[in-house]
């Protein structure tokens, strides 16, 4: 009985090794993990901004929460510079580990044994009443926000090899002029190693 | 011994099954190739590819081009658009798969090269998860995708050559640190693609190694025919002495490289300025615009305009100060945490504007100090809990900034100025060349001098409608008898 645990525990170890090691074989992971509930990382994912207006309202349908929508070029909707309202999702600062992000939209997670390359570039779907660049992007810690576009973006430029994590925070600016309708960004996250 | 063996079996169970549940997503091995055919041939290759999830994936796999700028950025041209492609000679099948959760496949490729084939080809094979769901979306939404790219390089075999030559090297001084500022042109005249590897090194009058760095730190990639920036700094708190940067460049060929430039810390002559602008006869003058999310400053007619978005503002007040000369303003009510604590402008006499919680309690004040290079005229208004300055240039006409029009072509307005001891009365010439990323002469461009109050100013412009890109602005101030100041610009265009 003793020898056959201990061959059981052998082979336990072997397959341990063989499912999840393979030695002197450089590989890329790519997890991207959107605000689901479910503290797990899936890579297909979706962000359902609800029915936002351009009033700055501050529910929302949708699946996300903290919503916090602010003037576009003015201190208030009043202002006649005002073109609309920014919203800003889940833009608090810190709080997020690889299984849950309450404080981001996206965790990216990134294992590489090279150096690599991270990108990301967008792709509006859907009624043509609304630009691209309305959607717009920020690193967790960082407060500026910057606009998606249709050429890739480096996030990270000769990443070092190894496991990274990084969040992001999303804003969608809706305006005044937007009409109704539904519009679906695509956002690509490219990883790789040249 | 049984019950030990027994714990450390469900031990590595657990760490086995919290490993998998780490790893929930796709994998591709291996992630790059770099493969050597006899031309006329084909070599068949595989990648695998994991889902690592718990849910189905559909992966899409295609090929794609890519290249890399002079500044090492990745981009992704349009296919049939780029020299050097893989594509017409790469084949990838299937060209997409459904992986069940934990599941593993195996995509093959097959190259070939052309029976006259001199050169190393490129690409990359993408695999992209496919959101589900698109079609039925509603409202605003966004669907993430992950891709993968694995690289592809393909050369002739027997037939690899590997050439470079530094072609050209600059040297700037920075003041502020002490230190020295280099931008080594590295052009790749081989078939095949390199990372260099190298060191730049500072040596004092003496000869003696004062300071060392690497010169590609991150092992990029020069391709077949293109070329390369490598920028940065070397030494600190440097004492007054004759230098020599010395770089030396491993690519890989029979001999390394180098190059060296000498300089004298610090110049005789101090460059207070020297900054160009991209101008477009008839277009409106957009000129300097510095953004945050709470301060923006914006050139104006005949100045700058800071406007300063202040949340909870209730009242506000300004005085001036001197020695340095600066304009005061305390915003009461106002938190500082949004603000930058500084915020450099150095445009129009304004050297830049800085902030600080002057009082947290009983009301918090926000001070923001806007530091002149002389005393400036402005004005202070307030539109809700937005303030804005409008500062007007006291001699803007030494200043420069680029308010000089163009003719009729678009081009690049630049401007300097300049100080030394009696600098007007000892100047002989000056030179100001514009480069283009392979440190090639583009042209020289002549430069009006006029004497001003700290020294000299130099303006120029060039006439010229140049592609997007990298450029590089390199000025030389001389006496008869030596030269008294050099310095470069990096100028981007983009398309």
């Amino acid at each position: 009985m003793e020898f056959k645990q201990g061959r059981l525990f052998f082979l336990a170890l072997i397959f341990f090794l063989g499912a999840s090691i393979h030695p002197q074989e450089p590989s890329l992971t790519l997890v991207i993990d959107g605000p689901d509930p479910d503290n797990d990382y899936t890579s297909m994912e979706a962000i359902h901004m609800g029915e936002v207006d351009c009033w700055g309202s501050p529910g929302a349908s949708g699946d996300l929460v903290g919503i916090y929508g602010k003037p576009v070029g003015a201190s208030s909707l009043y202002d006649k510079a005002c073109r609309g309202v920014l919203y800003e999702f889940l833009s608090a600062t810190g709080g997020n580990n690889e299984f849950s992000h309450p404080t981001s939209i996206l965790a990216v997670y990134v294992v590489s044994s090279l150096k690599y390359e991270l990108s990301v570039m967008a792709q509006l779907n859907g009624d043509a009443s609304v630009g691209l660049d309305q959607l717009f992007y920020k690193e967790d810690s960082q407060t500026e926000y910057i606009p998606f576009t249709n050429h890739p973006q480096t996030l990270v430029s000769r990443g070092t090899p190894g496991a990274s994590y990084f969040f992001y925070d999303f804003g969608l600016q809706v305006e005044f002029g937007d009409k109704p309708g539904h519009y679906f960004w695509n956002l690509t996250y490219t990883l790789t190693s040249y | 011994m049984k019950r030990k063996n027994t714990r450390l079996f469900f031990g590595l169970l657990i760490l086995w099954l919290s490993a998998r549940w780490l790893s929930a997503t796709i994998l591709v091995s291996p992630v790059r190739f770099e493969i050597q055919i006899v031309p006329g041939k084909s070599d068949t290759e595989a990648v695998r590819v994991r889902n690592l999830g718990n849910s189905e994936q559909t992966v899409n796999i295609y090929a794609s081009d890519f290249q890399l700028d002079e500044e090492g950025a990745l981009s992704f041209p349009e296919e049939g658009t780029l020299e050097g492609s893989i594509l017409p000679w790469l084949r990838v099948n299937p060209s997409f798969l459904t992986l069940r959760p934990k599941e593993e496949k195996w995509i093959r490729f097959t190259v070939s090269l052309p029976e006259d084939s001199e050169k190393e080809l490129q690409g990359m094979i993408f695999f992209q998860t496919m959101p589900p769901g698109t079609e039925k979306a509603k409202g605003r939404q966004v669907f993430i995708s992950a891709r993968l790219g694995v690289v592809v390089y393909v050369s002739p075999k027997g037939k690899a050559k590997k050439s470079a030559e530094i072609s050209d090297f600059l040297l700037k001084e920075n003041l502020k640190d002490a230190s020295l500022e280099y931008a080594l042109f590295l052009v790749n005249q081989g078939n095949v693609h390199f990372r260099p590897k190298g060191t730049v090194t500072l040596r004092d009058g003496r000869g003696e190694k004062i300071a060392s760095t690497e010169l590609n730190p991150k092992a990029e990639a020069v391709l077949s025919g293109a070329h390369r920036i490598f920028e940065g700094k070397i030494g600190l708190g440097l004492k007054p002495d004759s230098y020599r940067v010395i770089a030396e460049v491993d690519y890989g060929g029979k001999t390394n490289l180098e190059g060296e430039k000498a300089i004298h810390f610090p110049s005789e002559a101090t460059l207070d300025a020297f900054e160009a602008k991209w101008a477009i006869p008839g277009a409106e003058k957009k000129g300097l615009s510095l953004e945050t999310g709470t301060l923006s400053v914006k050139e104006s007619e005949g100045g700058l305009q800071v406007s300063v978005s202040a949340a909870g503002l209730s009242s506000y007040k300004y005085f001036e100060l001197s020695d340095p000369p600066r304009l005061v303003i305390d915003l009461k009510g106002v938190d500082s945490q949004s603000f930058p604590e500084s915020f450099p402008v150095n445009s129009h006499k304004v050297v830049g504007l800085r902030t600080s919680q002057f009082q947290a309690f009983p009301e918090k004040i926000l001070r923001i100090a806007i530091d002149f290079q002389e005393k400036q005229n402005y004005r202070v208004r307030r539109d809700g809990e937005k303030v804005t300055i409008d500062i007007e240039s006291v001699e803007s006409s030494e200043t420069g900034a680029g308010n000089r029009a163009l003719g009729s072509q678009p081009g690049i307005l630049f401007w300097a100025t300049a100080k030394g001891s009696n600098l007007y009365q000892r100047l002989d010439r000056t030179l100001l060349r514009i480069k283009d990323s392979k440190g090639e002469i583009l042209t020289e461009v002549p430069l009006r001098v006029q004497a001003i109050s700290s020294g000299i100013k130099l303006e120029g412009e060039w006439e010229k409608s140049l592609p997007s890109g990298v450029y590089f602005a390199e000025l030389a101030i001389f006496s008869k008898e030596q030269l008294l100041l050099s310095s470069f610009l990096k100028l981007k265009r983009k398309g």
